[in-house]
């Protein structure tokens, strides 16, 4: 009797769940990355799949759809196997697309079971999305495994943002405006750089390289990155790397309310054409009071010109004024543009100075 | 051929004292063994004084008889002796020159007496015989456990005799307290069974409890102890065991002191421990024999081996299977180029090596020693190679197994328990995943927590809730930290550790 109950809970058990995801890895192509264009016919989808095997072909599939569903739908009339999206890494997406159809491939992305939220999203520039897939890769055996690799080794020190799509929502969900990397093809070969502006779910500008750096200061506290060869007196010109940013960013209510950021970044000395006048209490001090006004400068230009080009609330204001002072906030109906006062401190590290070993 | 006697048939039989009809009743009993010698003797003063001495050939020391038993019967004076049923009690007492003499009135004792090597005296006028002790061993040399081998610490295993293994014991535990009681177990074989403890650390119990089951039963013949652990066993349906079996005396020394209770079986080199628990099973002698950092080392590790060799196949088919997207990606391309030309699904593949790698196992075991090596060389190499070359398996699933395999090693005391959870995970895996894996895990640890070995958890101190608890677990505490012995085995006199220097 004890042995049939045991058998009747464990049928019981059967039943509430079964095979019916099970899948065969070597029945499966495994989708990489894949690209969005918008064309006259409605989406054109390029889906990038792993190399499996002896196959010599890069495994890409083009298809076409009214919809993003419906063209990802009919890669099932052009693929080998059925396609796996689990690992899908990368997303590009084109110009058009980004312009007016973003939301679209969102949300069929985040409702579909078999796609994880941590894609990184990529916007195309100067190119399709396909040509981007198609690129040949600096690394790894696809484009998809190429972008990953760029944004995993370039480490603290980041000159392009891997924004997933989890992040993106998160990003969106503060402020109507987030920045995707893009990407753009450089030969044969793809480059990353600068950014590409969204505001409401549509893009409506690009970032180049250093407003990208000033912009990921900004917004992104703790990481690190490169600055350009920086003119610190005649004949002296010293090269950068933040090796750490903190920044502090409040609401002050005085003045009719003006934001504060303080920006204090840990510095060190990448190199020198001018060791002698650099390497002494004088040229440290030089170097870092400079590096200060340079990076107040880009900070304000950078917000100008995000005003300018009506960028919306791109390094997320609003959401602090509305966390700060709520009342306030209501106040001002939404409007994010008040004075902004950019504050900067540097420590610049490993000059190779006594006075600064420890 | 005639029908032998029964031995409720033998009891009922008793010596008359007419010597021609005790002996024609011994011929009778023990007829058609050519074994049992039957030998006429008469004293060389008094002619009147005759009997037989009986023996088996095989069982006994010639040089005992010829010197102890014929020579004294032959040539002793009986100048005042008179004939009668005290004869026997006299030459008991005055000329037979064994160790050990008794003297009994019922053919049952004399047959069985004759049948574990002793002499038995038959003698004129007298309805008693005398029973001299005169058992010859053969028996193999101590030697190395080959189950349980050590690189440190003691190096003696049990042997097949009882007395032998009794004498390894008694050498460890050199204490009055310790008992020896013996049990004859088997209705035909007869076999002797002997139940060991130190009074006073044993709990009552536990010692009543055993004595209960090994009465209880009744079976023809027991010719090993597993025999007499399958029937007092507290959970006979269930793969995992209640009680612990050992081939080394100094592990039931260890035991003894802790509070178990041991059985030692004729013809078995390997005793009985109980109560036995799980954690038991992850246990070495050897961990008591090396430094304490090295001995928790290995006992985590024989932890992580046993979690190794039960789930690896199950969670590896479960996630390349079902749940793919927690592999990483560079290992999940690894695993599907491997698998691409594998025209059968990873379970059934699984399923194929495993049955394989316990062919393989079995085959080697069986084997002579030389050849076994070379069956296992050639299985392993040649065999996984073709395999893989062939794209019959995959490589992956080769590693997962061998890694397995390597890692049952680790706990052989739970060899067939981790070959029958294997399966039965990477059944359920097969067919619902980490899901079916996890009801596989609860189902083992809910069947685990139903068992008891002799009144004791078997699960205790898996989860312990005491300091003293924990200290001979997951870890090996040093000595002066196990003050106390195990007190879910017995509580009575629960202090081991006193005074450090």
């Amino acid at each position: 009797m004890r042995a049939l109950k045991i058998a009747a809970a464990v049928f019981c058990l059967l039943l509430l769940c079964g095979c019916w995801d099970y899948n065969e890895m070597s029945m499966q192509d495994i989708v990489i990355g894949v690209g969005v264009d918008y064309t006259d016919n409605g989406f054109a989808v390029c889906i990038d799949t792993a190399r499996i095997g002896d196959k010599e072909e890069r495994g890409i599939y083009e298809t076409e759809g009214g919809s993003f569903f419906d063209a990802v739908r009919n890669a099932i009339e052009k693929a080998d196997k059925k396609l796996y999206w689990g690992h899908c890494q990368t997303l590009v997406i084109d110009e058009e697309t980004a312009r007016a159809h973003m939301d679209e491939i969102l949300d069929v992305l985040t409702r579909a079971q078999d796609v994880y939220l941590n894609v990184s999203v990529i916007t195309a520039r100067g190119c399709t999305a396909a040509d981007i897939i198609k690129a040949k890769p600096a690394s790894g055996d696809t484009v998809s495994q190429s972008i990953a690799n760029m944004f995993r080794n370039q480490g603290n020190s980041k000159r392009f943002e891997d924004i997933r799509i989890w992040e993106l929502m998160r990003r969106e969900s503060v402020s109507d405006t987030y920045v995707l990397p893009t990407a753009a093809l450089s030969g044969e070969y793809v480059s990353l750089g600068g950014g590409a502006v969204f505001r409401g779910g549509k893009l409506v500008g690009y970032l180049d390289d250093t407003q990208m750096l000033f912009y990921i200061l900004l917004t992104s506290s703790g990481t690190g990155g490169y600055i350009p060869p920086l003119e610190t007196e005649p004949g002296v010109t010293v090269t950068l790397e933040i090796l750490r940013n903190r920044v502090k960013t409040e609401y002050i209510h005085e003045d009719g309310g003006t934001i504060a950021v303080q920006s204090e970044l840990i510095v060190s000395l990448g190199g020198t054409d001018n060791a002698n006048a650099a390497l002494c209490e004088e040229g440290v001090s030089r170097i870092e009071r400079v590096l200060c006004g340079y990076m107040n400068s880009g900070f304000e230009n950078l917000l100008e010109m995000a005003r300018a080009n009506q960028f919306g609330d791109l390094f997320g204001f609003g959401h602090i004024i509305k966390r700060a002072d709520y009342t306030a906030w209501e106040r001002l109906n939404g409007q994010h543009e008040l004075p902004v006062h950019f504050d900067t401190r540097v420590v610049l590290n490993s000059t190779g100075m006594l006075k600064n070993s420890k | 051929m005639g029908k032998g006697y029964s031995t409720a048939e033998l009891e009922k039989k008793s010596f008359t004292g007419v010597i021609d009809e005790d002996v024609a009743l011994m011929r009778d009993i023990l007829k058609h063994d050519d074994t049992i010698i039957f030998r006429r003797f008469e004293n060389r003063s008094d002619a009147k004084i005759y009997g037989y001495i009986i023996f088996t050939e095989v069982l006994v020391n010639n040089l005992v008889i010829d010197q102890n038993v014929v020579r004294p019967l032959m040539s002793f004076d009986p100048h005042d002796t008179e004939l009668g049923d005290g004869l026997a009690e006299a030459f008991a007492r005055a000329v037979v020159n064994t160790d050990d003499v008794k003297v009994r009135a019922r053919p049952i004792d004399a047959v069985n007496s004759i049948l574990i090597g002793d002499t038995v005296v038959l003698i004129n006028t007298c309805a008693s015989v005398v029973i001299a002790n005169s058992k010859k061993y053969n028996i193999r040399s101590v030697g190395i456990p080959e189950t349980e081998n050590a690189v440190n610490g003691p190096k003696e295993g049990f042997t097949e005799l009882i007395v032998a293994n009794i004498g390894l014991v008694r050498r460890k535990v050199r204490n009055p307290n310790l008992k020896f009681r013996f049990f004859e177990l088997g209705r035909v074989s007869k076999t002797r069974v002997c139940l060991t403890y130190i009074d006073g650390l044993a709990e009552e119990r536990i010692i009543t409890d055993i004595i209960a089951r090994l009465s209880a039963f009744e079976i023809d013949s027991v010719l090993d102890i597993t025999y007499v652990s399958e029937l007092i066993t507290d959970a006979p349906d269930s793969p995992f065991d209640t009680l612990g079996t050992t081939e080394r005396p100094d592990v039931v020394a260890a035991k003894l002191f802790e509070g178990h209770v041991a059985i030692l079986c004729d013809g078995t080199p390997f005793a009985l421990t109980a109560p036995f628990l799980f954690i038991e099973n992850f246990q070495s002698n050897e961990d008591y024999y090396v430094n304490y950092f090295f001995a928790t080392f290995t006992r985590i590790l024989r932890f992580s081996s046993f979690f190794i060799a039960v789930s690896l196949p199950a969670i590896y088919i479960a996630l390349i299977s079902y749940h793919k997207e927690m592999i990483p990606m560079n290992l999940m391309l690894s695993i599907a180029r491997s698998r691409a030309a594998v025209p059968f699904p990873a379970a059934f593949e699984m399923l194929i090596l495993l049955l394989l790698f316990d062919l393989l196992r079995e085959a080697g075991l069986r084997l002579p020693k030389a050849i076994g090596v070379t069956v296992s060389t050639v299985g392993a190499i040649v065999l996984g190679q073709s395999i893989v070359s062939a794209n019959i398996v995959s490589a992956e699933m080769i590693i997962i197994v061998a890694v397995c395999g390597i890692a049952s090693f680790l706990t052989p005391k739970l060899e067939s328990e981790i070959i029958f959870l294997r399966l039965t995970f990477l059944l359920l895996a097969s067919v619902l995943g980490i899901y079916g894996y996890s009801i596989g895990v609860l189902m083992f640890v809910a069947h685990i927590s139903s068992l008891s070995s002799f009144g004791v958890p078997y699960t205790a101190y898996l989860m312990p809730t005491s300091g003293q608890g924990a200290k001979d677990t997951y870890v090996r505490a040093p000595w002066w930290r196990m003050k106390e012995r195990p007190r879910a085995i017995q509580r009575r006199n629960s202090i081991r550790f006193r005074k450090k220097r």
